[in-house]
């Protein structure tokens, strides 16, 4: 009876007789050694087959072809991951001092630029565009001023500007810019007359006192007469109030700066306004 | 084989220096023709070549997938033993047995007895599991020796 063997009893047999072990002693005493005998004489059968060479002719073209081939699919492999950057026909020429330049023309914009949009805020008024602007500069000077006296003298100047923008805009009926701007006059006065008092009076402190009193003088009748024709009762009303309130800080202010208050006289009324003299 | 898979000429020669002859050398074993050898092999490169940025590291290595790739070359090729051409060397009778096994069976055999892989190598090369192996050279050698008999018998 013929007994078939395994393909492990096959892989057994064969790893033997690599190992140089017999044909017969390769594939042992199982009862398929018969057919193991024969399965492994057929293998070691393919593994005399002849395998010449190749041809010298054969390889080298064999080789051209592959290497042509490999060529072919390294140019698709580089296009694919390596696309080359793609230079500008006609590259932009770099001159050394390009950047200074791109810099310097910058500079010079900014500054006419910036020195047209100063003067022309600096000539708006209060119903202009750029009137915000005017004053927003005018209040960083302010603020960059530390010298109180100075500062007192800047403050003298806008009010003196505040007046003036009261005076045009009751001239053109705007009642409610009217107000503002002689609001911010006497707030002005005010803050100037506060800074000044209680420092030292020399030739400078003197100066802008009397610049002070001389702005400090100035009665908004223009601005009154200007809301009437315009008949503004409202804003003329606004403005009176403003002119008593500031009456009674004027006295106060006067004996700050050193104003010696009138002397009493048997004709003078007790509620009549001072004048005052101002101190040499 | 990265440098393969860049295509990179240096690393394609070498390739093709180190694994051509064992390539060649099985496959005209099993044709005993240098003409269809050299086509066989030639398109088995080939074939490699497209197949390199697909291919990932194989427990065998290249060699199992090159053997491989010519196995199923020659499969596509269509070679076949001239018919009714008596043979005239115990070889080609030998390769005309070969010749009417599966072509997995063929495969296999080459691999493991031609080549000489071990079990694991063809095992990489086929795509197939080990056991798997052994168990298609068995039944391949088993269905050769019943051909060479038939043959032998006509």
């Amino acid at each position: 009876m013929l007994v078939e063997s395994t393909p492990k009893q096959l892989e057994e047999a064969l790893s033997r007789r690599r190992e140089g072990a017999s044909l017969a002693g390769a594939t042992g005493l199982t009862p398929a050694a018969g057919e193991l005998e024969h399965l492994v004489a057929l293998a070691e059968r393919i593994e005399r087959m002849p395998k010449e060479p190749a041809p010298p002719g054969a390889r080298d073209r064999a080789r051209s072809r592959f290497l042509a081939a490999g060529d072919h699919h390294r140019a698709s492999w580089v296009h694919q991951h390596r696309l080359p950057h793609r230079t500008a026909r006609h590259p932009a020429p770099h001159h050394p001092f390009r950047n200074f330049f791109l810099l310097g023309t910058a500079l010079v914009i900014a500054l006419v630029g910036g020195a047209g949009l100063a003067l022309a805020a600096g000539l708006s008024e209060p119903d202009g565009q750029l009137y915000p602007v005017k004053t927003m500069g005018q209040r960083v000077v302010l603020a960059l001023t530390s010298d109180p006296v100075t500062k007192a003298g800047t403050e003298v100047d806008l009010a003196n500007q505040r007046f003036q923008d009261a005076e045009g805009m009751a001239a053109k009926g705007k009642g409610g810019l009217t107000v503002s701007s002689l609001s911010a006059y006497y707030s002005y006065l005010r803050d100037a007359s506060a800074r000044l008092s209680g420092k030292a009076h020399d030739a400078r402190w003197k100066q802008v006192r009397d610049r002070l009193l001389a702005v400090k003088s100035k009665t908004p009748t223009e601005v009154e007469r200007g809301l009437s024709e315009h008949n503004d009762t409202v804003h003329l009303g606004q403005v009176r109030q403003l002119e008593k309130d500031f009456a009674a800080d004027s006295k106060r202010m006067d004996l700050a700066l050193g104003l010696a208050p009138p002397a009493k006289s048997p004709g003078n009324s007790v509620d009549s306004p001072p004048s005052p003299s101002p101190v040499p | 084989m990265i440098r393969a898979q860049r295509y990179e000429p240096e690393a394609l020669e070498e390739i093709y220096e180190t694994y051509f002859d064992a390539v060649y050398g099985a496959v005209f074993a099993r044709v005993g023709d240098h003409t269809v050898a050299e086509e066989v092999t030639g398109q088995a490169f080939l074939k490699a070549l497209e197949g390199f940025p697909k291919y990932h590291h194989l427990p065998g290595g290249l060699h199992p997938w090159l053997q491989y790739l010519a196995a199923r070359e020659l499969r596509a090729h269509g070679w076949q033993p001239t018919p009714g051409r008596h043979p005239v060397h115990e070889v080609d009778e030998f390769r005309a047995a070969l010749a009417e096994l599966t072509p997995e069976q063929q495969e296999v055999l080459t691999m493991r007895f031609l080549v000489g892989m071990p079990v694991e190598e063809a095992a990489a090369g086929t795509g197939r599991r080990r056991g798997q192996v052994r168990a298609l050279q068995h039944r391949a050698l088993q269905a050769l020796r019943r051909l060479l008999a038939a043959r032998e018998a006509a």
